[in-house]
């Protein structure tokens, strides 16, 4: 038997701010999340800057000893889990421990960690690697060691498809409460991939804008200017729970989970699909696992990473599900014009973005689109954010892999 | 949070309970503590036991043990089994490192 899922806790870390508060202040302002580079020196790289997370002490958060067991992607994914159940004000001690589990993406784990001791490796040699070099950069770190610190006992896994990865934990997540595996679920995505490898392998790919001198307006979905996507790190956790669970305890519902739907490009490891076939059979399935048609989405927070292909084949798709519509009314933005892409974690922080924008009618810009790119001729919501009440929102994320997910969310009534 | 040398941890009458260390090694091996635990190191004794009072499991311990080879330059030899408390561990590094 189906049940209905709601989100009831948030907890975020990003370049615009380490609580959902001031993310969604910068988002709704159009303010851009993006700048200089200083967590390493970038002067041999091609790209110096990106989304650092700044103003970061996780022996303050955690305490010298946990903080010195986590990677930084663990650290993220940590401190906006500790927010979310905070938010949510869900007490697990009256929660069965194997009915709660935790589902965290990350495209890459932890990166930090395997360069550093990679880099103690070739100059000491491997006597002197850490012991806790594995438990560290595990993918699926994050998702154990939010486990352990709430005992949690349920279905406990990691997600990996690059960016795709939290909007695929999140529904797997629901999922798992949907089909009656669990009651609530601590889910989302984490990732900081700003280091030297990562940055390198990306700009080796060309993938990245390399707009060094005007940062704040590198990243530029759906604008004929765009030049690739801006690196960024962080973290987007939720908390899901079973409705009426969630009502028995009087908890604040910020939206509920309508559906998810999934699909493969099965074409490019890294070229999406040219007409958007992947992503728009994702979208497809997940409105028909909505019971939902497509006018009744009101919104749709794009995957939008700053691309020349990838925002054309994401908006070709939009076309293909949408029709006439997609054009006249459909509503779209890219966060990731204020955020850069937080690859894994995007998807976590951009369903957050949804929920939002469904709890307070507030729809967030996508900044930096001056003149749009061919094809791209949607209502983008260019440059301030809109009044707009709306009750059906699309989540799209789309990952190297050719994995498509997206998630709706709706009003809750 | 920056490691700040505490010379603490006198007992009723006032005497140092490491008396008679080095305060070389003393402070270096406390200094490590800190960095992995964040005890403070008025509470790192001569008789504190480093599993059960500072709480280290399996993978701190190695951990712990990596760091003191990087501090001091030295590989650990069988003798280094019955060390059980921060106080042998500065007897067994002293008589190592001269």
């Amino acid at each position: 038997m189906s049940r209905r899922v709601v989100i009831t806790g948030m907890g975020v870390v990003t370049g615009l701010g380490h609580t959902v508060k001031e993310l969604w202040d910068g988002l709704t302002a159009g303010k851009s999340g993006v700048g200089p580079l200083d967590v390493f020196d970038t002067t041999e790289f091609k790209v110096h800057f990106g989304g650092q997370i700044r103003n970061w002490d996780p022996a303050a958060l955690f305490g010298v000893k946990e903080a010195r067991h986590l990677d930084r992607f663990a650290q993220f994914a940590m401190s906006a889990a500790m927010q979310a159940v905070a938010d949510s004000g869900i007490a697990w001690e009256k929660v069965e421990p194997y009915r709660a589990g935790v589902y965290i993406g990350s495209g890459i784990g932890g990166l930090n960690e395997f360069e550093t001791q990679h880099t103690i490796m070739m100059e000491k040699g491997p006597s002197r690697i850490s012991p806790f070099t594995i438990p560290k950069l595990m993918v699926n770190a994050a998702s154990g060691h939010v486990s352990i610190k709430y005992g949690l006992k349920g279905p406990t896994s990691a997600i990996a498809t690059a960016c795709a990865s939290a909007a695929n934990a999140i529904g797997d997540a629901f999922n798992l409460i949907r089909f009656n595996h669990a009651d609530a679920m601590i889910t989302g995505g984490s990732e900081a991939a700003i280091t030297h490898m990562g940055l390198g392998g990306f700009a080796a790919m060309r993938a990245l804008s390399t707009r060094n001198d005007d940062p704040t307006r590198a990243s530029r979905p759906f604008d004929k200017d765009r030049d690739g996507f801006v690196l960024s790190e962080g973290a987007g956790i939720v908390i899901l729970e079973e409705e009426s669970f969630a009502r028995a305890r009087g908890a604040r519902i910020y939206a509920e989970v309508l559906g998810y739907g999934m699909s493969a490009d099965g074409s490019h490891i890294t070229a999406p699909d040219d007409q958007g076939r992947g992503a728009a059979r994702a979208m497809a399935n997940c409105l028909a696992d909505g019971h939902c048609a497509p006018d009744q989405i009101g919104y749709i927070n794009a995957h939008g990473t700053s691309t020349g292909l990838g925002d054309l084949a994401e908006t070709r798709a939009m076309k293909t599900i949408f029709g006439h519509y997609a054009t006249k009314g459909l509503l779209v933005s890219s966060t990731k014009s204020e955020l850069g892409h937080l690859l894994g974690a995007s998807g976590g922080v951009e369903l957050i973005a949804s929920a939002l924008a469904i709890h307070t009618g507030v729809l967030p810009p996508t900044i930096n689109l001056d003149h749009p790119g061919d094809e791209c001729d949607l209502d983008y919501i260019p440059h301030s954010a809109r009044e707009v009440r709306v009750n059906r929102v699309m989540s799209n994320s789309f990952g190297f892999g050719g994995h498509n997910a997206s998630l709706l969310i709706a009003r809750h009534g | 949070m920056p490691y700040v040398e505490d010379r603490g941890g006198h007992d009723f009458d006032g005497n140092d309970p490491w008396k008679g260390y080095p305060v070389a090694i003393v402070d270096r091996v406390r200094r490590i503590l800190y960095e992995q635990t964040g005890m403070a190191s008025s509470k790192l004794l001569p008789g504190t036991r480093i599993i059960d009072d500072i709480g280290l499991d399996s993978l701190d311990l190695w951990d712990f043990e990596c760091e003191i080879h990087k501090e001091f330059s030295i590989v650990p030899d069988d003798d280094a089994e019955s060390i059980g408390t921060l106080g042998e561990l500065v007897h067994y590094l002293k008589d190592r490192t001269g």
